[in-house]
């Protein structure tokens, strides 16, 4: 009889192991390598609302410009990428993962560079205006 | 053959000579809930890409996209939302940390009281949605209330046929306010003024828009908004200068394209809200029949992520309408 766990990689769990708790078992204890701790949670939480004010005092001090517009967008980047990582856990999972997520990402990416197109050549048509909405 | 969640197993073990093995070592639940969450992606990004094109593309310099203040958006308002979702993600995730937690305890006093800590964290996480539910709500009363709606809104042009409808809707806008009083003794003066004038037909519809908006908030849409003016008279004082609260309408350029996006968008995300809270009122009905504990936990975690994603969704919505 083979090895039973000759092809499994190592970190799986031996699926032959029998069902130890009503769950699959990577579930819970697969965290095992790494999890946030109630503290990071909280971390992550703080400053989740730090950027959200930040964004709402950049827009009442700044105004709506370019400088306004990108330091925001910046802050939402930063903001999603800590919900994504501590909170749904993407920062320990990324490696299992990033095989579903990357290509979404990438084609998320190409169809804001294909609405550029249009978007200039509609500036085109309107050659007394060069400029996009955020004056 | 076998898959690694041990879910199926051939009655023999076959010699395996390829090592190569199915799967991903993640829960089922979570691989097909990531799946969807990916698919969820292309459907906001769809929805944010078009509105980034439809704003971007506009002649901008001489009919802006509308501001906040034009449609009656409360920043404030928003960023009042984004915090309770943050709240909302906050007490999901730790929800599933206490649920961990009792899984790990050792005695049943310690596990009934992480549970309970859990279920009381579900519930918050169920109270601060509904609580962003309500709040839109107000939000979309107010449009609704100032006909802020695809195709509902007046956007005055040339020879927009449109501009009769627009004289139509202000005069009865302005016989209610006249007979209610709902405004005060200024702005009611100038509102009597204007309909003694569209009765005598002496105002044609621009200069209705001026005299409801002010010159002020006409000239930041120069373009086809300027009105006809006889004579160069000085800037005029709108009626919704003087008092705000007066219900009139007034033009508002690309007013419709806003409101669809402003509508496609936080609807949308408004009804995936309503979803992710859908299950988590499951998760507390079974919590009060004694049916939650912490062989919930993978549950909570697949829930979880859908809830963080809603609010990463919002993360991006709530600057692209509401602040940029």
């Amino acid at each position: 009889m083979s090895d039973p766990n000759e092809n499994i990689a190592p970190g799986f769990p031996d699926p032959r192991a029998g069902h130890a708790s009503a769950h699959p078992p990577a579930a819970g204890d697969d965290h095992g390598h790494a999890a946030p701790s109630f503290g990071a949670y909280m971390g992550v939480f703080i400053a989740l609302c730090v950027c959200t004010a930040l964004s709402f005092a950049v827009n009442l001090l700044l105004g709506q410009n370019h400088t306004s517009a990108g330091i925001i967008l910046a802050v939402a980047v930063v903001k999603a990428a800590l919900v994504a990582g501590i909170f749904m856990h993407l920062k320990f999972d990324w490696g299992k993962l990033y095989c579903i997520i990357l290509p979404v990402c990438v084609v998320t990416v190409m169809m804001v560079i294909i609405l550029s197109i249009d978007s200039v050549l509609a500036w085109h048509a309107y050659p007394e205006s060069s400029f996009p909405s955020i004056k | 053959m076998r898959a690694l969640n041990g879910e199926l197993q051939m009655a023999h073990d076959v010699a395996d000579h390829s090592k190569l093995h199915m799967g991903l070592p993640l829960p089922n639940g979570k691989l097909a809930l990531w799946i969807f969450l990916v698919t969820e992606i292309t459907f906001f990004a769809a929805l944010i890409g078009t509105y980034m094109l439809l704003r971007n593309g506009q002649p901008t310099a001489n009919t802006p996209w509308p501001t906040p203040h034009d449609v009656h958006l409360n920043e404030f308002i928003g960023a009042f939302n984004t915090f309770v979702l943050i709240c909302s993600s906050l007490t999901v995730v730790l929800c599933h940390w206490y649920l961990h937690e009792a899984r790990k305890a050792a005695d049943a006093g310690t596990r009934a009281a992480l549970v309970k800590k859990a279920v009381l964290c579900l519930f918050t996480t169920f109270a601060l949605g509904c609580v962003f539910l309500v709040v839109k709500a107000f939000e979309y009363k107010a449009k609704i209330d100032h006909q802020i709606l695809p195709g509902r809104v007046f956007e005055l042009r040339n020879d927009n046929p449109q501009r009769y409808v627009y004289l139509r809707t202000v005069k009865s806008q302005l016989e209610h306010i006249i007979e209610h009083k709902e405004v005060n003794d200024e702005a009611l003066a100038l509102c009597k003024a204007l309909l003694k004038d569209i009765d005598e037909g002496k105002a044609n519809p621009w200069q209705i828009n001026e005299r409801v908006a002010g010159t002020k908030y006409v000239k930041t849409k120069p373009c086809d908004m300027l009105p006809k003016k006889d004579n160069d008279a000085g800037d005029i004082k709108g009626i919704l200068e003087v008092d705000p609260r007066a219900h009139l309408a007034y033009s508002i350029p690309y007013g419709n394209l806003w409101a669809s996006s402003y509508f496609a968008m936080t609807g949308f995300h408004a009804i995936h809200v309503f979803g992710g809270l859908v299950v988590f009122a499951i998760f507390l009905l079974g919590a009060m029949f004694g049916k939650f504990g912490p062989e919930s936990e993978l549950a909570i975690e697949l829930i979880g992520l859908y809830w963080h994603f809603v609010d990463i969704v919002w993360i991006f919505l709530f600057p692209l309408l509401y602040l940029v």
